[in-house]
């Protein structure tokens, strides 16, 4: 008789999902599914909508990274007015993203991810979160709060506000960098500098001990990796070209035309979740399995471009290899992200095109369709929009980050659920704490935003239930 | 955002979502405040851990948010989600069924005890922390506050009685009449501040 194990929902993660773990009839784990179960739409209703409302509607899309809708939205549009944006433009669009990668980072590795690191695994869920990790390591705490603080405040000193600021738009951005906030951002910079150095401190060390199991345990395998990458090959988040890598470090396709991202990526569907599936076509749903975000960042590049980050980045490939295969990494991966941030902020801030005022061109209709594409914090992001000849969307298509690890978060589950459940579960059988914490923590170091396709709602208690193919309840565990 | 250097002495929170009808009608209280020195507002779908580096900061904070209107209908008060297409927001039932509480509106102090140490149940007497990113209650924000950076400000809120909760920006009516009520607690709550410094 065939088993299911749930985790219903996944905590920790922004949005709202549940795992499920099958068993053959023997009780041997057979397969596992990270399912996705809230449906939102973005896509059908911005149909009828003018473009030049897209980035302000799609950036709705998430409370978290709406900063990489908007970017996507204002690049597309770009496009579609066939306008070269002002140089002065193209900076405070990169300094906008640099702060909302920094802060999305800073949010995902202090508040959501370092209470597993820290506290240990085995600590009590009620207590492995921020606040546990203030009374832990109130430093810490302190910092990470900070910093996003930090992150979100350039984000209101660009574009008015910290979430959902429709600065950006097709043609360029609203406003210039004022005097008063390169002055903060310049006086806050040295703290968070000292934030991201004492980040490092404390988790390196880590990886050489407690954590050293999952390492290997949480999404070790190969896959391809995808992201953007300047005209010199160096780390890049919003220009540049795509590139995608295998594991063994060899370039499969280089300065990919996101124009004609259809004659490379596919998306598979499934009917058991709503997150789609995309893949490399050339190779197929197998072996055309990549990944984005920051690790897949730091793989596909040759460097990044600045002394601290670079260092990193270094001793990040000492450890794992040139091309990094342990979503686990991902964590690492962010807080080097994170100093590359700082440090081109630091660069950037003071270039004076920041403060020109010829920030913006308008222009009218030159053709009926464009792609954007622009790394958000979690990863890639294409948005493709038609539009009919008075400019109204006639079709959407959104390529997400976190849809694009969907078949590594899936594999990552199994792989963490293989090493829990090495033989057969006999019926009845308690689920363990330690699979249930390792599954969900194996999703976290992709950091998923599943508010990019669902509505994060409602609190997020957790239960786990192994059920017969029947349906009869075996087994259940309840968390919150 | 303030000048550099300078610290407001009130900081005026409003919480909700403007586009979901009554819920947005603390951040439309918020928005609504006219600019005046050491006075800064904010407005937030939700209370999140880096605003304590914020209220650290401050000397008073008032909190505006919606709270659904307790009825003498059991049903009706689990659902944050009515909306007025729905059945309970006919006339006809609400005439039947609908008999709010109508209270005078107050400012409520939101108090923490004298030392509670780092135990955040200690501070709020439950666990408020969900494990997300955001969602925070105001008790935790002021423990957060508190624990990590040595000061909570002292704190009231304002609870105004919410109807609907569907999409678009207008209020209920019975919202909408409560307004000017709310409009004459948060002036003076903003007035106290500034007597005591013209008495200073």
């Amino acid at each position: 008789m065939s088993r299911t194990v749930i985790i219903d929902p996944v905590t920790r993660i922004e949005g709202h999902a549940k795992i499920s773990l099958h068993l053959d009839g023997e009780g041997r784990l057979a397969g596992a599914r990270f399912h996705v179960v809230e449906y939102r739409g973005f896509e059908k209703f911005c149909e009828g909508h003018p473009f030049t409302e897209m980035a302000g509607i799609t950036a709705r899309i998430c409370g978290i990274c709406p900063v990489s809708h908007l970017l996507a939205a204002a690049k597309t549009g770009d496009k579609l007015l066939g306008l070269t944006i002002p140089p002065a433009a193209q900076k405070l669009r990169r300094l906008l993203n640099l702060a909302q990668i920094c802060q999305s980072h800073a949010l995902s590795f202090f508040h959501l991810s370092s209470p597993d690191f820290l506290l240990g695994w085995e600590c009590e869920p009620a207590r492995r979160n921020l606040f546990g990790l203030m009374a832990a390591d109130p430093d810490l705490a302190r910092a990470g709060i900070r910093l996003r603080q930090f992150g979100q405040q350039i984000l209101e000193l660009l574009g008015g506000r910290k979430i959902h600021a429709a600065w950006a738009v097709p043609g360029g951005v609203r406003s210039p960098l004022s005097d008063g906030a390169k002055a903060w951002i310049l006086e806050r910079l040295p703290e968070a500098r000292a934030t991201a150095r004492l980040a490092l401190d404390r988790f390196k060390p880590l990886l050489a001990g407690p954590l050293q199991r999952e390492q290997q345990l949480f999404g070790q395998f190969p896959s391809l990796f995808l992201g953007l990458v300047g005209v010199d090959g160096e780390w890049d988040c919003i220009d540049g070209q795509l590139r995608l890598i295998a594991s063994d470090g060899s370039v499969l396709a280089d300065h990919l035309n996101e124009d004609e991202y259809a004659s490379f990526l596919a998306e598979a569907v499934e009917d058991w979740t709503y997150l789609k599936f995309p893949y490399y076509k050339p190779l197929g749903p197998q072996a055309g399995m990549y990944r984005v975000g920051p690790l897949a960042r730091l793989n596909v590049c040759e460097r990044i471009g600045t002394p601290w980050a670079d260092a990193e980045l270094a001793e990040l490939r000492a450890h794992h290899g040139r091309v990094v295969t342990s979503s686990f990494a991902y964590h690492q991966a962010r807080l080097v992200e994170i100093v590359a941030c700082l440090e081109a902020i630091e660069q950037l801030v003071v270039d004076p095109d920041l403060q020109d005022r010829r920030v913006r061109l308008r222009g009218s209709l030159q053709c009926q369709e464009a792609v954007g594409v622009s790394e958000a914090p979690r990863g890639t992001l294409f948005h493709h929009y038609q539009v009919d000849d008075n400019g109204l969307i006639t079709r959407v298509n959104l390529i997400i980050a976190t849809g694009q690890n969907n078949l590594a978060m899936n594999r990552t589950v199994l792989q963490i659920a293989r090493e829990f459940i090495p033989g057969p579960l006999a019926a009845g059988a308690e689920i363990g704490e330690a699979l249930l914490n390792r599954v969900e923590a194996g999703i976290r170091c992709y950091d998923p935003c599943l508010s990019c396709s669902t509505h994060a709602a409602g609190q997020m208690p957790l239960r786990l239930q192994l059920v017969a193919a029947d349906g009869q309840l075996l087994a259940e565990r309840s968390r919150g | 955002m303030r000048a550099k250097g300078a610290v407001a002495a009130s900081l005026v929170i409003g919480i909700g979502n403007p586009l979901r009808g009554d819920d947005g009608i603390g951040w439309r209280l918020a928005a609504g405040l006219a600019a005046r020195p050491g006075l800064a507002v904010r407005c937030q779908q939700q209370l999140t851990p880096e605003l304590a580096a914020e209220l650290a900061a401050v000397e008073r904070l008032l909190l505006l948010d919606a709270w659904l209107e307790p009825t003498d209908h059991r049903q009706l008060g689990q659902d944050r989600l009515l909306s007025e297409s729905q059945p309970q927001f006919q006339p006809q039932f609400q005439q039947q069924y609908w008999q709010p509480v109508q209270r005078p509106l107050q400012l409520q102090e939101i108090g923490l005890p004298d030392r509670p140490g780092r135990s955040l149940q200690a501070w709020t007497g439950a666990a408020p922390w969900n494990g997300a990113s955001h969602g925070l209650s105001p008790q935790a924000l002021l423990a957060l506050s508190q624990i990590l950076f040595g000061q909570a400000p002292r704190t009231h809120q304002l609870l105004l009685p919410a109807r609907c909760f569907g999409h678009g920006q207008g209020l209920s009516p019975s919202l909408a009449r409560r307004l000017p009520e709310a409009r004459r607690l948060i002036t003076g709550w903003i007035a106290a501040r500034e007597g005591a410094w013209a008495h200073a």
